[in-house]
């Protein structure tokens, strides 16, 4: 299927990935910019999830079921964004796989009450070379921090973006999509012709 | 073509995928992934197909993708992936995945872009 020739009648799909620590803001901004629907799965567990603790057992197998942030964005005819939401534990690393596959790239959410929530989502695109930025959710209550200060704490790579943003907010969210698309791009072309 | 209905009162959430597949998790032929484009291209036949393979056909008279497919039906990816090679294998419906090249293209990133910014 890979080398068959590309099918017009359906558009090129495109997956984007919105990862970060738990309460930080990830379903919000799916539903502020995208139709979203509520996608379940269930996973059989293995050794990669050890440690998971409600489960259902039926006739000896045990599953567990992840829920899972997506939604859609119809960009013209030809393309379709798709956005997913990081299933909110770390216990669910073995999701992150699937979900980071193929993926144009990741948005990782940061609430500034709790920086250390993202250092997992970090590290983790970093490792993989998955193009991410850093979108920081304002919440009202949360210090405000320099851009600086945050890029220092995340020990990021200064080709890393970090925006400020309002997950609650469709614009918002627009452009810190844009942005994340934009560093991809950069990456991929790294001297862009005019 | 008789098989055992899903048991809602068991375990809604365990049972039914599998039964919808007949004990099958994995495709025999093509690959599936979230995004994969799906897309019907010939009409149902009269029988022959399962309930779930009916329901799939009539939601992907457009293109639509494996992971609306699957939150649209309440089934787990796996389970649609299964049912999607069943009707790829009979000439119902054309899929495509999406090839690494995409990325490798700028005119992507910017029709993503201007997309976004179309919103
Ligand atoms: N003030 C403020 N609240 C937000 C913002 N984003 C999310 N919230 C709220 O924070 C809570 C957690 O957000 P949620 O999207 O569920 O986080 P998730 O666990 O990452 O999916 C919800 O009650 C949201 O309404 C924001 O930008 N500003
Ligand atoms: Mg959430």
């Amino acid at each position: 299927m890979a080398s068959a020739p590309f099918d017009q009648r359906m558009p090129i799909a495109i997956k984007i990935v919105i990862a970060g620590g738990f309460g930080a803001g990830k379903t919000t901004m799916v539903g502020a910019v995208s139709e979203t629907r509520p996608l379940r799965t269930e996973e059989l567990l293995t050794d990669l999830s050890v440690g998971i603790d409600d489960t259902t057992g039926v006739s000896g197998k045990t599953t567990t079921t992840v829920a899972m942030d997506f939604g859609r964005i119809t960009l013209g005819s030809r393309h379709v964004l798709y956005l997913f939401g990081t299933p909110g534990q770390e216990r669910f690393w073995f999701y992150w796989d699937d979900l980071a596959q193929g993926a144009l790239g990741a948005v990782v959410l940061a609430d500034t009450r709790r920086l250390a929530d993202c250092f997992p989502s970090v590290d983790y695109f970093e490792r993989r070379g998955t193009p991410f930025i850093v979108a920081v959710n304002c919440f009202d209550d949360a210090p405000r921090y320099e851009v600086d200060e945050i890029r220092l704490a995340l020990q990021l790579d200064p080709a890393v973006p970090i925006v400020l943003c309002d997950a609650r907010d469709r614009a918002s969210c627009r452009d810190t999509l844009i942005t994340l698309v934009d560093h991809a791009m950069k990456r991929k072309q790294p001297h862009p012709v005019a | 073509m008789t098989h055992q209905r899903p048991d809602r009162s068991t375990d809604p959430g365990l049972l039914r995928p599998f039964v919808v597949t007949r004990g099958r998790t994995k495709p025999a032929q093509a690959t599936f992934t979230l995004i994969t484009q799906v897309m019907a291209i010939a009409p149902a036949p009269a029988d022959g197909l399962d309930p779930e393979h009916l329901a799939i056909m009539r939601l992907c008279a457009g293109p639509v993708s494996a992971a609306e497919l699957a939150a649209d039906l309440d089934l787990p990816p796996g389970a649609v992936y299964v049912l999607l090679d069943d009707l790829l294998r009979q000439g119902l419906i054309a899929v495509q995945n999406p090839r690494p090249t995409d990325h490798d293209d700028v005119n992507t990133f910017k029709a993503v872009i201007d997309g976004l910014r179309a919103l």
